[in-house]
């Protein structure tokens, strides 16, 4: 018996140490040779969360600054925390601006996808609706804020350079190469969308705890492994915001573009698309309806007039036309014409002046009368002139000096969207009319600016700020440096374009240009304290009343600002674009108005072209 | 003065220390797991009655003071009022069933302001003492049917009782007098045979009932063949027990595809590394699969795969040396349930490490062997099997807590004795655990 009782209780001594063996073996297992369980413990409550760096500035050309970030809140709420039986939900939606319905079906999207945890419940709410809603926060249990940044634009003017910031496609998340997640803004037009690189900065990491349900727990270490974000570099741009402001107004009620360029730098001072709006309305809560709203708009605000519509230049072009001519010696300046018959295309039919003026007995006075004859004739002079082998060479060599002068071609601007424009191609026209079918009277209308020469806005300012430096541009571009830190400003450079055609050969242009405004078409917008140049255009457009151009420079000698303006069905050029020309070169050269040209000013501001019947017609202008 | 010094002496301090030790690490790690840092601001909050470290370390106080009293009072005592007390505990046990607070779906606790006691953890000693003053009768022997049954009807009262409740730990605890029964004589058929119905079902569970059906009649064949006495009697007796063993295993099937809750399913499916459709092998957290939403129900169901993995990664990112004293991330931010309680071990192995566990697992195994070298040098029948059924208790609590928190064993919800959160249990293993060392003090004055 008493071995019976020694040899039980050795079994059960024997089965507590076993017990003992198997659970060291197996704490063995989990705390020493196991390594991943250390990796889940940090999985399950180190959380990181991307801090957005502040997005870059940008100053116009005198320091002022356009763009800057404006705070802004998100709502968020944690529906395990939440007890909307007891707050007062009325005054809750007023506070924040949303309805009851609003409320419901926000806080049900929250509750579904994040029952547990903090999520959003109402993005972008202004900093006024805001501050009065967290005077109350303490009674809405589980709700809290968190503060954002907005884009302002203090100016409220030229949206179609800044463009818009919006939450990232999936292209943009791909192309970022990591950067981007979705949920994030980035640049999505304008200047945030190519600079965006620039602007956005480096994204900071900082890691912190969190309980089972995902509440915030404290940071991580101290906050010794985070990561610092980095703010987005600023943006010095090109642009004169009180010339933006001022051609925005003068463009108001009238639809088309104002290009202004320094000639000397190809840096772009103004930009103006009219009809323009708003940028902020495109930030914040209402962005989206705006968008729509002006997406809608029979006078289409969105579109970037000055580099994506394309018109037919009419008269300005004649300057360049006659500088193909001077520069393969198919004319002189002292080239003449006799206007009183026009000019005979054979068959009958005849290219007509306008209007009556004397002949012009050289360049310079075919210029100030703009005399259509007189072009048609130094065109085909120059493209059936005997040193080309045939029409096609000698149309080739026109084009290809055209080209090189930014006509039909992009000029490069630092902005998406340009388009190019058209100087049709031998090719095209020998599919039309045939191989050697075709001569300089067959496509007469290109050497006075029409037929199927198409030129953007753009395009016309550069190609007169070549004409006022005499052979070169520089690349039109809209930012000319990346402001840094302190120390490492980068300054832009852009690329130098020469036309090959002499310097002397400018003179007699320059003159002519000079005479447009000072006796010419366009005298009546002559500036009593400025010489300025330029050309008066009306163009034809077979869907209605002729666009009203103007291009030109100023002051005469050493011009500080190349200019075009197109007034969309404004008729004469002298009419609408001129002026405005004459205003916008006056007050960036000379800051104020004349009294004297005061009343000119005030008819540009008054001029309303939207509401009188110009744009009554159902007509489709934009190409 | 002579007497009072002879006394001390002779407590067996051994236990006496594990004791105070793990009461100490019991302390720390209860502080360490309810240890929030946003609140611990100051020291008069952490002692404040309504935290958890505070309600602990007052029920340690009035441990300390039970200690000296149980360990001044006559042996005596205890003897005689084994049954009274006996008595008194089912009465609780009946009472807790219809008067009881529900908790978490269990009705063990009766409420008295913010305290709860659970008559559950005192009738263990309580069963134990009066198993004891049953077996120490000379008359008795567990050879006798009638004496058998009525041992048998002294354990399975109360852990019929706590079943009710529903409390599978406790009775799963009551179920170890069973070896204390065998210790005292026995057969151990009746230790044996439960083993290996365990065995089936893991077996049927793991592999399907089909497996353990072709397993036992090839053993059960073997049996036959090399059985000598090849009579008519013991072939039918075996092919009886190989028809059991085949109904027992479709049956334990039956059980766990058809009457099982899907909770239960997925903590015996983690126990065993059976992989089913639920996918437990892929570390997919499954908290938001089953939740309802349903406005007003705060409580989301979770699948109990969760809780135990939890608990393995506490202990295993631990490794070695541990994250120190209040750096536990699992035990801190409440990514493991219960952890003041149930999982109390967790906390141990997060912040202390493979030196902390293995501490507390050779703390326990040392007091189980002391707990039956101690029995064993006893006089007295009744301190013999008192002590056995002390050293049993706390080993299954041992057992199936640690054993659930390394994923060795289901989870059941059963205290760590000295160790977890509770007035209760803590009160009722200090009960347990100082009546015996007072009965082994006395033992050489007393004879029983």
């Amino acid at each position: 018996m008493k071995d019976l009782f020694s040899s039980r209780s050795f079994v059960i001594k024997v089965v507590f140490v076993v017990i003992g063996v198997l659970f060291f073996l197996r704490l063995f297992f989990l705390q020493v040779l196991s390594s991943e369980f250390a990796q889940q413990a940090n999985n399950n409550a180190i959380k990181q969360r991307r801090v957005e760096p502040a997005r870059g500035l940008i100053y116009d050309r005198n320091g002022k600054i356009l763009v800057y970030n404006a705070p802004i809140y998100d709502v968020f709420v944690n529906p395990s925390q939440a007890k909307n039986k007891e707050i007062d939900t009325t005054k809750f939606c007023e506070l924040l601006s949303i309805s009851r319905e609003q409320f419901i079906k926000y806080y049900r999207k929250a509750k579904i996808e994040f029952p547990n945890k903090q999520s959003i419940f109402l993005s972008q709410v202004s900093i006024e609706d805001y501050s009065k809603f967290q005077e109350y926060l303490n009674q809405f249990t589980g709700y809290s804020g968190i503060v954002r940044t907005m884009r302002q634009y203090p100016y409220n003017s030229a949206p179609n350079l800044f463009g818009y910031i919006g939450e990232v496609s999936e292209r943009q998340i791909e192309a970022s190469e990591g950067y981007y997640q979705p949920g994030d803004y980035a640049g999505k037009f304008g200047l945030e969308l190519k600079y965006d690189e620039s602007l956005r900065g480096t994204i900071g990491i900082s890691y912190y705890y969190v309980d089972k349900l995902g509440r915030e727990q404290g940071t991580y270490e101290n906050g010794e492994y985070d990561q610092k974000p980095i703010a987005g570099k600023n943006l010095i741009s090109t642009i004169d915001i009180e010339l933006q402001q001022y051609g925005e107004k003068l463009m108001q009620n009238k639809r088309g573009s104002i290009v202004a360029i320094e000639p000397k730098t190809g840096e772009i001072l103004c930009l103006v698309s009219s009809p323009s709006f708003d940028p902020n309305l495109l930030t914040g809560r209402k962005r989206g309806d705006n968008y729509m709203k002006l997406l809608n708009d029979p006078q289409k605000p969105l579109i970037d007039r000055p580099l994506t519509a394309t018109y037919p230049p009419g008269s300005t072009f004649k300057v360049f036309n006659a500088l193909v001519s001077l520069s393969d010696g198919s004319i002189t300046a002292d080239y003449g014409w006799t206007c009183g018959g026009g000019y005979h295309l054979g068959g009958g039919k005849i290219v007509r002046c306008s209007h009556p003026h004397p002949s012009a007995s050289n360049l310079m006075d075919g210029l100030k009368y703009s005399c259509n004859p007189y072009f048609c004739g130094t065109f085909k002079a120059s493209v059936e002139n005997a040193i080309y082998s045939s029409t096609e060479v000698g149309y080739q060599h026109w084009r290809n000096i055209m080209l090189a002068m930014s006509v039909g071609q992009k000029t490069g601007v630092d902005l998406a969207g340009e388009k190019s424009g058209n100087v049709p191609t031998p090719e095209y026209y020998n599919k039309i009319y045939g191989k050697g079918q075709w001569h300089a009277n067959t496509i007469i209308s290109l050497s006075i600016g029409q037929g199927e020469i198409l030129m953007t806005p753009l395009q016309m300012a550069n190609g007169y700020a070549l004409i006022a430096n005499r052979g070169y541009y520089y690349t039109p571009h809209l930012i000319k440096k990346i402001e840094g830190d302190s120390t490492n400003t980068l300054k832009l450079t852009y690329a130098l374009h020469k036309t090959g055609i002499a310097y002397a050969l400018y003179d007699a242009v320059c003159e002519g240009l000079r005479r447009v405004v000072e006796s010419g078409t366009a005298h009546s917008c002559a500036i009593p304290s400025i010489q300025m140049c330029g050309k008066t255009g009306t163009a034809q457009n077979p869907h209605g009343e002729n666009h009203s151009l103007f291009a030109g420079y100023a002051p005469f000698e050493n011009p500080k600002i190349a200019i075009a303006v197109i007034v969309e069905n404004g008729g004469y050029g002298a009419t609408y674009a001129a002026p405005i020309v004459s205003l916008m070169v006056e007050k960036y050269i000379n800051d104020t108005i004349e009294t004297s040209r005061q009343k000119v000013e005030k008819r540009m501001f008054e001029a309303d072209l939207l509401n009188t019947g110009n744009y009554g017609k159902k007509q489709e202008i934009i190409k | 003065m002579e007497r009072n010094r002879k006394l001390l002496n002779e407590f067996d301090w051994v236990i006496l220390a594990i004791y105070g030790t793990l009461l100490l690490f019991g302390c720390l790690s209860v502080y360490a797991a309810s240890f929030r840092e946003v609140e611990a601001s100051s020291f008069s909050q952490v002692l404040d009655v309504n935290t958890s470290f505070g309600k602990q370390m007052m029920w340690v106080a009035v441990c300390i003071v039970m200690v000296t009293f149980i360990l001044l009072v006559d042996s005596k005592f205890f003897t005689s009022l084994a049954y009274l007390s006996y008595i008194v505990s089912i009465i609780l046990l009946v009472a807790v069933l219809l008067v009881g607070k529900e908790i978490h779906g269990n009705k063990s606790w009766f409420g008295i302001g913010s305290f709860g006691i659970q008559p559950a953890e005192f009738a263990k000693f309580c069963t134990a003492l009066a198993l004891a003053k049953f077996l120490s009768n000379q008359s008795i022997d567990l050879k006798n049917m009638k004496n058998m049954l009525t041992a048998f009807a002294i354990i399975g009262l109360p852990a019929a009782l706590v079943l009710l409740q529903p409390d599978l730990g406790s009775m799963l605890v009551f179920c170890s007098f069973v070896i204390v029964l065998y210790r005292e004589g026995l057969n151990p058929l009746y230790v044996i045979i439960p083993l290996l119905l365990l065995l089936f079902s893991v077996i049927a569970l793991k592999f399907g009932a089909l497996v353990l059906s072709i397993i036992a009649l090839i053993s059960l064949s073997l049996l036959i063949y090399f059985n000598l006495k090849k009579s008519l009697k013991t072939i039918i007796f075996i092919a009886f027990v190989h028809c059991f063993v085949i109904g027992y295993g479709y049956s334990v099937d039956f059980i766990y595809h058809k009457v099982m809750k899907d909770y239960q399913r997925a903590r015996i499916d983690y126990t065993l590394r059976i992989s089913t459709k639920q996918a437990i092998n892929k570390p997919v957290i499954k908290e938001d699969v089953v939740q309802k939403i349903v406005p007003g129900e705060k409580k989301h169901r979770k699948f109990d795969d969760w809780n135990i993995r939890q608990s393995i990664i506490a202990i295993g990112s631990g490794g070695i040396l541990g994250k120190g004293f209040l750096k536990g991330t699992q035990t801190k931010f409440e990514f493991v349930p219960e952890q003041t309680t149930d999982f109390i071990f967790c906390t141990i192995g997060e912040e202390e490490g493979f030196w902390g566990t293995t501490l507390v697992v050779s703390l326990y195994i040392g007091l189980l062997l002391r707990l039956v070298w101690m029995a064993d040098r006893q006089r007295s029948k009744f301190s013999r099997i008192y002590g056995y059924s002390v050293a049993f208790i706390l080993f299954f609590h041992f057992l199936i807590n640690v054993g659930m928190t390394i994923g060795l064993v289901p989870v059941i919800g059963i205290p760590l004795p000295f160790i977890s959160y509770g007035g209760s249990s803590l009160l009722a293993f200090t009960f347990l655990l100082m009546i015996m060392v007072k009965l082994d003090a006395d033992r050489l004055h007393v004879l029983r």
